[in-house]
């Protein structure tokens, strides 16, 4: 974006007047694939795979979520694309103009759905890449994939869609990050490392032990892509948009202060949205938080090297406020390889 | 001839402050900002008003402002929608 100050800009007024100007909608928890660090409901109990939004009631989800003022919408999963009416969905959220965004593992992609996205609406595409062949790929998502995402991405930028990658960073594949970089700026997309593994929502099978430990986090801070590993946190920040410019919705309608963040807050299918954005008191307590309520980052030594969340602080230990075990790891890495 | 103009599909926008916000992340990368002036007509190209269908209602709603001085405020900030393809004619 060439504007920055106008962007910042509203996003302080949003965040001010607590308008969720990003949202994030999970359409369905269904996924071809079965990534062994997936945040997301264990897909065999009944809860995950069964009830969820209707058509009608994704419709009723979008409204509402255009009269709060959302204006960046991720369209979410599971697999997005592997929803029966995805583009009716599309063509639907399209009439409240959002900035559609969709969020996928990119497997599902072939040329010509890459230009039927393009062409009903969606304006960017967040596909994950979890590694840098094959093997690597397949260990962690339990399915092959590699060749099919690159082949996506590919697709994806040929149908002039913007394509941003997140690359999933883990144990496992933390030594293929150069490679998959320059597979990545040999296509020309843009990408980002994401190095947050947290448990699942439901606390079933904990895959934090996939995260990076803190001898591997040593090395990436000594490696020719330091820069996306050495987080400065001068201001002392532990608050982020959560509850306020932020807002997430499940593919069972529950609605959360950021997708990322899973204390439920009411569900759509019970409430009216906006009486949930304004009543809850869950997110009120988020919103009236300070500093101090932090009681562990605000007396921690390490608070200016730490890129905590609270989302995942709440998985990984159901407290919000508190410190966040592998936020605690990479900290510690990153005061000791202050030169 | 009516003139009346459509919103770039392209486009995403929505009221943040009282104040519309567009962002146009395909073709140009840019954010726009639009006054309480410039949202109320934005928001009046959307609803599908033409050119004479907006100076009335402008009219009704700054009746202190004299309506030579609107009808020109509102050219302008045409060209300039149009200048940045936000809008063209339909
Ligand atoms: S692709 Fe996404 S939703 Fe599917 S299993 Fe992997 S992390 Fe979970
Ligand atoms: S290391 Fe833990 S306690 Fe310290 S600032 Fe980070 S999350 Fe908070």
């Amino acid at each position: 974006m060439k504007s920055p100050s106008v962007l910042t800009r509203n996003i302080q007024a949003a965040r001010k007047s607590f308008q969720p100007l990003f949202g994030t909608l999970e359409i369905t928890q269904k996924c071809n694939l079965r990534c062994k660090h997936c945040y997301n409901f264990d897909r065999s109990t009944p809860y995950a795979s069964q009830n969820e939004l209707t058509l009608n009631e994704i419709y009723k989800a979008l409204d509402a979520l255009a009269d709060l003022g959302v204006l960046s919408l991720n369209i979410s999963g599971g697999e997005p694309l592997l929803h029966p009416d995805l583009f009716d969905i599309l063509d639907y959220a399209q009439s409240h103009h959002f900035h559609l965004r969709i969020k996928s593992n990119g497997t599902l992609i072939t040329k010509d759905l890459a230009k039927k996205l393009r062409t009903h609406g969606v304006k960017e595409i967040d596909i994950s890449l979890y590694g840098a062949n094959e093997d690597s790929y397949i260990s962690f998502s339990q399915k092959k994939g590699f060749s099919k995402t690159i082949q996506s991405i590919r697709f994806c930028k040929e149908a002039g869609l913007p394509v941003n990658t997140s690359i999933i960073l883990h144990r496992g594949n933390y030594t293929e990050l150069a490679e998959m970089i320059r597979i990545l700026e040999e296509i020309g997309v843009q990408y980002f490392v994401s190095d947050e593994i947290t448990d699942r929502y439901d606390g079933t099978e904990a895959k934090t032990d996939l995260a990076l430990q803190e001898e591997d986090y040593l090395i990436l801070l000594k490696g020719p892509h330091r820069h996306f590993f050495a987080h400065e946190n001068a201001d002392k920040n532990v608050m982020c948009g959560c509850a306020k410019s932020v807002i997430g919705i499940d593919a069972h309608g529950e609605v959360y202060p950021c997708i990322g963040a899973p204390l439920p807050c009411g569900n759509i299918r019970h409430q009216e949205l906006r009486k949930i954005w304004d009543e809850s008191p869950t997110l009120k307590r988020i919103r009236a938080l300070e500093f101090k309520d932090f009681d562990e980052c605000s007396k921690c030594s390490l608070i200016t090297k730490c890129s905590r969340s609270s989302g995942s602080a709440y998985i990984n230990t159901k407290k919000y406020t508190g410190c966040d075990p592998t936020a605690l790891t990479y900290a510690r890495a990153r005061s000791k390889s202050e030169p | 001839m009516k003139e009346s103009y459509k919103i770039n599909a392209e486009l995403s926008w929505r009221e943040v402050d009282g104040q519309i916000l567009i962002l146009d992340t395909i073709e140009t990368e840019s954010a726009h900002e639009l006054n309480p002036m410039a949202s109320l007509i934005f928001d009046l190209i959307s609803q599908g008003f033409d050119k004479s269908g907006i100076e009335e209602e402008l009219i009704q709603t700054y009746q202190e402002v004299k309506p030579e001085e609107i009808k020109s405020d509102l050219n302008l900030f045409l060209g300039s929608l149009l200048e940045k393809k936000i809008i063209t004619p339909s």
